[in-house]
């Protein structure tokens, strides 16, 4: 169901299973419709996972957030207004509850455990490829740096509507894209040697 | 790979992570928004709905705690689709809370910006909120814990949205229910309501002294409108002071719309600080001319500035405006206009000359500089720009004929003090000296007393029998006592400060007339 996505590959740079959740599905949520609201969770779980997950640096952080972005959806789902973004208005829902767990992170129930993200030596010969690259994005990059390659990389965000959703100038997300890539290229070289 | 490849492969390797390992919530969504949405909005509007007259806060404390417990939990959904910010409401007593609210005048975050604030914010969640439902439970919770009341009645509310209009509809909107909410808690409240709009440097203040950028806007306001007053001081004091001060000052304030009256309750009030002073000098009314009341307000201290004049002397008192001490008092020789030949063509002071001509024309008034002017040459002199310039005076005197401004201000723990001519804004005379004396020692020792004072001053110029002092004052500084005195005698003028405790003498500085 992840795979119609062949077209946005094309589009920008690798967009890899980018949800692209159709609009009505919002609309049958605002009237209830529960199997609207799997659909929609299929889809974009994974997305909105990512992103709470780059902001936050803790898998249970980010899943509070996802569960809290679902419920919060439900409800506005009813004001959700159709212009062809419903990707980019489901994560600023997320950006505002992260951001908000971030302010009261004195608070964090769950502080942020460099064991979560093992170095990436120790995975290298797990042959867990994967995990190394996510472990990486986490240890390796610059807050703004991993949350733009994040959502670049799993919700398929086009880097104006990235730059949109981050509040920075669209110059400012190439360019720290770019680094991002830069150093996880660095990081990643024995994988990636061929 | 080339480069492209490389990233292609590290973005899909980290999507497909991503995608592994998320996990599954769907149930837990489920039940969080089938329990959580009938119950939060409905809760609210029944309780807000069905009692509301008599007394309103305690209702609606109850009513914020509803809201607490309800979005307390991570399971509140929003019927609210618009999380994006329409209108920044704060609301300014001495608690200074700041609101975001949506378009439809849901809240989106209550935020406290002093500790006062935190007092009354307490646990209240006030997210999800209507705009009214929480205006009434933060006043509520001010009127509870004694933050308005008869004694201090003012508050302030200040609303900025883009769209002006607007922005003003919501200013006098909320302005009358605050007004409503206090008379039903049988306080005569003064509402003080304006709109503001995004402006770097009031933000910028309001971050430097940690005061909401409406009561910054309206401090700014005082301070450009009377030059001896200062935004540090004025910061700290809560906006029932702040009104008192702009009524007292008779400072109109821009854009700043009015209902009831600033309560001075907690205050000793004009005419009994005018008795105290008149007390204190022996004046009464009959004999007492030129009188002059204002507030004040010196380093967070309310006081009343109480100047006449008896026969050929003026009197200066600052009276404490909650206990009555008089604080500083002054009593100077009236200043005598250059009309003799006493003090002609023997000026000393280090300008040069032409000031001696100029002194013969500043009969009229026309010719004098303002008292604004003058500060302002004395603070570019130091390169000092105001906003730093805090325990500003300014006073007209003569000096040996001539018209003089003395001034005085404090500034980055330092005290200027400044001479300047009166016609010409010339800079005849200025002095800065480290501002750190040491406060009194002598906690539980005796006044000297001024007659003391003046007999020390005059054992260390080696004069005796009948000397005139043209200035006697008594004064804090930097919470030590002192006597500032000053004197004439054969020609030779004397400025001295004593310790009004041990009778150190401070300062000593001696002028020849000739």
């Amino acid at each position: 169901m992840f795979f119609f996505c062949l077209t946005s590959a094309i589009a920008e740079t690798a967009a890899h299973s980018a949800p692209t959740p159709d609009e009505g599905l919002l609309a049958e949520i605002a009237q209830g419709s529960e199997e609207a609201l799997r659909a929609l969770y299929a889809e974009t779980s994974a997305a909105v996972y990512g992103f709470a997950l780059s902001i936050l640096k803790n898998t249970h952080d980010a899943e509070d957030v996802m569960q809290d972005t679902y419920i919060r959806l439900c409800g506005a789902a009813s004001a959700y207004r159709p212009e062809g973004k419903p990707m980019a208005w489901i994560l600023t829902i997320t950006r505002n509850l992260a951001r908000m767990r971030l302010r009261e992170s004195g608070k964090t129930v769950y502080p942020d455990t460099p064991e979560q993200w093992p170095e990436e030596t120790a995975l290298f010969h797990s042959g867990s490829d994967d995990r190394l690259v996510l472990a990486a994005a986490m240890r390796r990059l610059a807050d703004d740096e991993r949350q733009i390659v994040m959502l670049h990389a799993v919700s398929g965000l086009k880097h104006r509507e990235i730059a949109a959703l981050l509040e920075q100038p669209m110059s400012t997300v190439l360019s720290r894209y770019h680094r991002a890539l830069a150093k996880l290229r660095r990081e990643l070289s024995g994988m990636l040697a061929e | 790979m080339n480069k492209k490849e490389k990233n292609q492969e590290i973005e899909r390797r980290l999507a497909e992570e991503v995608q592994e390992t998320t996990p599954d919530v769907m149930e837990d969504v489920l039940t969080g928004s089938r329990t959580a949405e009938p119950m939060a909005e409905d809760k609210i509007r029944q309780i807000t709905e069905t009692k509301r007259p008599r007394k309103p806060w305690k209702v609606v404390v109850a009513a914020a705690a509803a809201v607490a417990l309800v979005t307390g939990g991570s399971v509140f959904a929003y019927r609210q689709i618009n999380n994006g910010v329409d209108s920044i409401v704060q609301l300014d007593v001495n608690p200074s809370i700041e609101m975001k609210v949506n378009r439809s005048e849901k809240v989106l975050s209550a935020e406290a910006l002093n500790d006062d604030a935190k007092e009354i914010l307490g646990n209240m969640d006030l997210k999800g909120a209507s705009l009214d439902v929480a205006m009434n439970a933060l006043i509520g919770s001010m009127l509870q814990n004694g933050y308005i009341d008869e004694l201090a009645n003012s508050i302030l509310i200040t609303v900025e949205n883009k769209d002006a209009a607007k922005g003003a509809a919501l200013q006098e909107r909320l302005s009358s229910e605050v007004e409503q909410l206090l008379q039903d808690g049988q306080v005569n409240g003064a509402v003080l309501s304006q709109t503001t709009s995004a402006d770097g440097e009031l933000s910028e203040l309001a971050r430097q002294y940690g005061i909401s950028v409406g009561k910054a806007a309206l401090v700014r306001q005082l301070v450009e409108a009377d030059s001896l007053l200062d935004f540090a001081s004025l910061a700290k004091l809560p906006i029932n002071d702040l009104n008192l001060l702009a009524s007292s000052r008779k400072i109109a304030l821009d854009g700043v719309s009015f209902t009831g009256q600033a309560s001075n309750g907690a205050y000793i009030g004009e005419t009994k600080a005018k008795e105290i002073a008149f007390q204190r000098a022996g004046a009464t009314d009959a004999t007492a001319a030129e009188l002059e009341i204002e507030l004040d307000c010196d380093d967070g201290v309310m006081l009343y500035e109480v100047e006449f004049r008896v026969g050929g002397y003026k009197y200066e008192y600052d009276v404490d405006a909650s206990t009555g001490e008089i604080r500083k008092e002054e009593r100077k020789a009236r200043p005598t206009q250059p009309t003799t030949t006493q003090g002609v063509g023997t000026t000393t002071a280090p300008a040069s000359d032409p000031t001696e001509s100029s002194a013969a024309q500043t009969t009229g008034s026309s010719g004098r500089l303002t008292v604004d002017q003058a500060l302002n040459a004395a603070l570019s002199h130091a390169g000092v720009s105001a906003q730093w310039a805090y325990d500003k005076s300014v006073e007209l005197d003569y000096d040996h004929g001539v018209a003089v401004y003395e001034i005085e201000f404090h500034s980055a723990a330092t005290e200027y003090e400044y001479k300047i001519d009166a016609a010409t804004g010339e800079v005849l005379q200025w002095k800065s000296e480290e501002d750190d004396r040491p406060a009194s020692t002598s906690a539980g020792g005796q006044e000297i007393g001024m007659e003391k004072a003046k007999a020390l001053a005059l054992e260390r110029a080696g004069l005796t029998g009948d000397v005139r002092f043209v200035k006697e004052k008594r004064e804090y500084d930097d919470g030590r006592l002192i006597y500032e005195l000053e004197f004439r005698a054969n020609g030779m003028e004397y400025e001295c400060e004593i310790d009004a405790m041990s009778g150190a003498v401070l300062s000593w500085d001696s002028d020849g007339d000739d």
